[in-house]
């Protein structure tokens, strides 16, 4: 337990992104947030004005935040993907890291949960507490907690941010596949893994199209690129559980060819 | 005695040469062991097989484990020291001290600390603001602190200058060695380990060349000085390297009995350097 929370410990001092730009736009938008509240101080809003956005959108604006703050992590997560075991290789680190008694199984775990778990999750609660923040914000300035409290309440809110955290571990599930691959990408890559992970991809699209004149590959890719529409399709969709076991076999792959990777 | 390294017929092809064939040799507990070769004759293929860092033939057990297929529970019992260059850049001084005592059972932390304070070695330090110098304190003070069985130093002082080297190895004789540790380290400057080594082995294209204690070589092997009127005499006793040195020649001579020679010339035990160079460069006309 303490070796994995060292582990997980040192992706971060690495990888400062990984927390530092949601944090960062987790600010920006709170600042924008009060910078609108103060500007809107003349403009009184009547109460059933503020029913209105308190029933209409702020489940809305909870999942735009969270939504925003997710865009922000998936760039960072797949950058840190990419790079993760690809820069040990490049400054020779990895001589270090195998130095010591931590398998590849348990580095390239570590790194993959990072990625798909503790970053949005963490993302999440940043959401949570911005939004929370936020809403707060609004509810101070025009002093209307009371008509706040009854159109919209506390149970109500939680309900909105399980809803919120069923569908965000849902799409880390949805893509998962991906950022496998871009670990396997990154075991692999000589140079430039950002090319080792989208070459061979490009490569079988092209030899479909040329050698059997379909397309079935692509689309199955696009269909994967886009996130996954609700809760009850999703988990119904076969799609799903094929990426879950595609994930399974990347993550084996990534963990064999950290195993005799060296700096060579 | 148990074996710490056991190589049986060790072999290894590397891009289609042969970096290793038919290696075979032991380390027993408590030596010092020089694994010397000429740059590509194989010594760190050996190391990375050793460490369980490369797939290899042959038989290899290193504290009776394999470490193909047990390296985890092997690298809680060896320490090793690839070159200065290879402690992450990034990495805290203080972030490096928590991550090993995170990750390594048997690292003992003010052991470290203790260390690292006789240096000018800041806690709060990145490994890319520290001089080389440093980076190899740093990284020997990391190595010192675990409780290790075997260490195995590959070109540790690559790139170093003069008094960060002599610092290195005195600090790894006076605060790491004992009668329960072993030290593997290769190297390709011979003179600077081997005061400090019980036992040779040259390495040369991926064949172990010479196996033996430090303190037999002189049993084995003698080099002489010959008198300028004795050449041809001391030639007919089979030298097996010859050479030059200040106008004087030295020829030396393995399994020969010293009386033998002594008529012909000064008669001395080869320093290691001196003997590697003559293995190396074999019988010259």
């Amino acid at each position: 337990m303490k070796a994995l929370h060292t582990l997980v410990r040192r992706e971060f001092w690495e990888y400062r992104s990984l927390w530092m730009a949601p944090v960062v736009a987790a600010a920006l938008v709170l600042g924008v947030a009060i910078l609108s509240v103060a500007g809107a101080t003349q403009v009184q809003l009547s109460d059933s004005d503020l029913t209105d956005i308190t029933t209409n959108h702020l489940p809305d604006s909870m999942q735009a935040l969270t939504g925003l703050l997710l865009l922000v992590g998936g760039l960072i997560t797949g950058s840190y993907l990419l790079d993760c075991l690809y820069a040990e290789r490049r400054d020779r680190s990895i001589l270090f890291w195998k130095s010591l008694p931590v398998s590849d199984t348990t580095t390239v775990l570590v790194k993959f949960a990072v990625a798909v778990l503790i970053v949005p999750l963490g993302i999440f609660a940043l959401g949570a507490v911005t939004h929370a923040l936020c809403t707060l914000l609004i509810v101070l300035f025009h002093g209307k907690l009371a008509v706040f409290m009854q159109d919209w309440t506390v149970g109500d809110w939680f309900v909105g941010e399980a809803v919120l955290l069923g569908r965000l571990l849902l799409t880390t599930l949805w893509f998962a596949p991906l950022a496998a691959w871009l670990l396997i990408a990154s075991a692999f890559a000589r140079r430039v893994p950002i090319l080792t992970a989208t070459l061979p991809v490009l490569g079988l699209v092209i030899a479909e199209s040329l050698l059997l004149g379909t397309s079935h590959f692509w689309r199955a890719i696009k269909a994967r690129m886009v996130p996954v529409p609700d809760l009850g399709s999703a988990l119904a969709d076969p799609g799903l559980w094929w990426g879950v076991l595609l994930t399974a076999a990347f993550l084996v792959g990534a963990i064999r060819l950290r195993r005799y990777r060296d700096d060579t | 005695m148990t074996s710490i390294i056991r190589a049986t017929g060790l072999a290894k092809k590397y891009r289609g040469k042969q970096a290793l064939q038919d290696v075979t040799f032991n380390v027993a507990p408590g030596r010092i062991v020089g694994l010397i070769g000429r740059n590509g004759a194989g010594k760190t293929t050996a190391l990375k097989a050793i460490l369980g860092l490369t797939p290899y033939d042959g038989e290899l057990r290193v504290l009776g484990l394999d470490p193909a297929t047990q390296r985890d529970a092997l690298m809680r019992e060896v320490a090793f020291i690839a070159d200065t260059a290879v402690l992450p850049k990034w990495i805290r001084v203080r972030q490096a001290l928590d991550y090993v005592e995170g990750v390594h059972p048997r690292f003992e932390r003010s052991k470290a600390e203790d260390f690292l304070r006789s240096t000018d070695i800041g806690l709060n330090s990145r490994v890319r603001e520290l001089s080389k110098g440093m980076v190899t304190q740093l990284h020997l003070a990391l190595v010192l602190a675990i409780h290790a069985r075997l260490l195995v130093l590959d070109e540790p002082t690559l790139g170093l200058d003069l008094l960060s080297r002599r610092m290195f190895y005195d600090t790894l004789l006076n605060d790491y060695m004992d009668e329960q540790r072993t030290i593997l380290v290769t190297t390709h400057q011979v003179e600077e380990v081997e005061h400090i080594l019980t036992d040779v082995l040259f390495i040369e294209q991926g064949r172990i060349v010479l196996d033996a204690e430090i303190d037999t070589l002189g049993e084995r092997y003698l080099q002489l000085h010959v008198k300028p009127d004795c050449l041809e005499a001391a030639r007919a006793l089979a030298p097996f390297h010859e050479r030059q040195v200040f106008g004087r020649t030295v020829m030396f001579y393995e399994n020969r009995a010293q009386q033998s020679l002594s008529a012909l010339g000064e008669v001395g035990t080869p320093s290691v350097a001196d003997l590697f160079v003559a293995r190396m460069q074999g019988e010259k006309a």
